[in-house]
């Protein structure tokens, strides 16, 4: 089992990596969720398959098998779900089963997707924009009041680690921007 | 949204899922009758048929046939709503393609 460790804020781009790999023989067993990056566990593998991803669409994210786009997408395509990792699921569909066309057709319902992304991604940082603020103030005037205390070093931990979240995601939401547009080019034409 | 903006034209996924839905249909016979109709030209993706599916459900263009019955295979019908939207929607496409074989048509003929 080889194991790489990536991330893709593209998902395009993903996909064809993945596909990529499996074109060598290698094909993609697992993904495991993680802070900066996913861990993707590949195997070698002589069948050949055609890697999909998507995001995830119910907000499920316990028994993703059960939701009802993933049950969509694998009776309708002939696919199998292989796993879900940090809002992304991954189908495959072993070639010689047959043809398993991109998820999207029509770049205006890609294009509504990443949206729908967009706007989870600003949603969760206004939230974390609240809490750095807000602990970050409160940590200085603690600190002001009282010098270093060990409450005041915690709230500075806490709101330090809500800053990191704070920069991924909108780095994420960076990434959806650029996608957006690529997209709105796409449709004009 | 300008008022302009709304009798905007179906998109060519939306216009052959109704067309595939005059008879009870679900995801994986919609993608079948919509490439065979436009002579392999059409396929369409899952993502796109399972958003667009929903959007009309919403609509109320089409509705679920089974709710209650099986999952795993959600048969989907058109509705009066839909059928008005598609018939419209045939007229303004004839409009077009009559309005190009008349100019066009002359433009051979010239030649």
């Amino acid at each position: 089992m080889e194991c790489y460790r990536k991330h893709f804020f593209d998902m395009e781009k993903e996909e064809k990596w993945l596909n990529e790999m499996a074109e060598k023989g290698l094909a993609l067993k697992e993904v495991k969720s993680g802070f900066l990056t996913e861990k993707y566990c590949f195997e070698e593998s002589s069948a050949k398959y055609t890697y999909r991803v998507d995001y995830s669409r119910d907000g499920a994210v316990m028994e993703e098998i059960t939701a009802p786009y993933v049950m969509f997408v694998t009776s309708s395509c002939g696919a199998e779900y292989l796993c879900w990792a940090n809002g992304r699921v991954y189908f495959r569909k072993d070639k010689e089963k047959g043809e398993f066309p991109p998820l999207y057709s029509e770049a205006k319902s890609r294009y509504e997707t990443e949206l729908r992304q967009f706007g989870g991604s600003v949603g969760i940082m206004s939230l974390l924009l609240f809490d750095v603020v807000y602990c970050g103030y409160s940590a200085i005037e603690k600190f002001l009041a009282v010098g270093v205390n060990w409450f005041s070093v915690l709230e500075a931990v806490c709101v330090l680690i809500c800053a990191a979240f704070l920069a991924i995601f909108a780095r994420k939401a960076i990434g959806s921007c650029k996608k957006m547009s690529e997209l709105k080019k796409i449709m004009k034409e | 949204m300008p008022e302009s903006f709304e009798r905007g034209a179906l998109t060519e996924a939306v216009y052959y899922i109704l067309l595939a839905l005059f008879e009870p249909n679900h995801g994986y016979g919609i993608m079948q009758q919509v490439e065979e109709m436009s002579g392999g030209r059409v396929k369409l993706g899952a993502g796109t048929l399972y958003g667009a599916l929903n959007n009309l459900v919403a609509k109320k263009w089409i509705k679920l046939l089974n709710e209650f019955g099986g999952t795993r295979k959600k048969e989907y019908i058109i509705t009066d709503i839909g059928k008005k939207a598609v018939l419209a929607e045939v007229g303004r496409l004839k409009e077009l393609a009559e309005n190009g074989e008349k100019i066009t048509g002359k433009y051979r003929e010239g030649k």
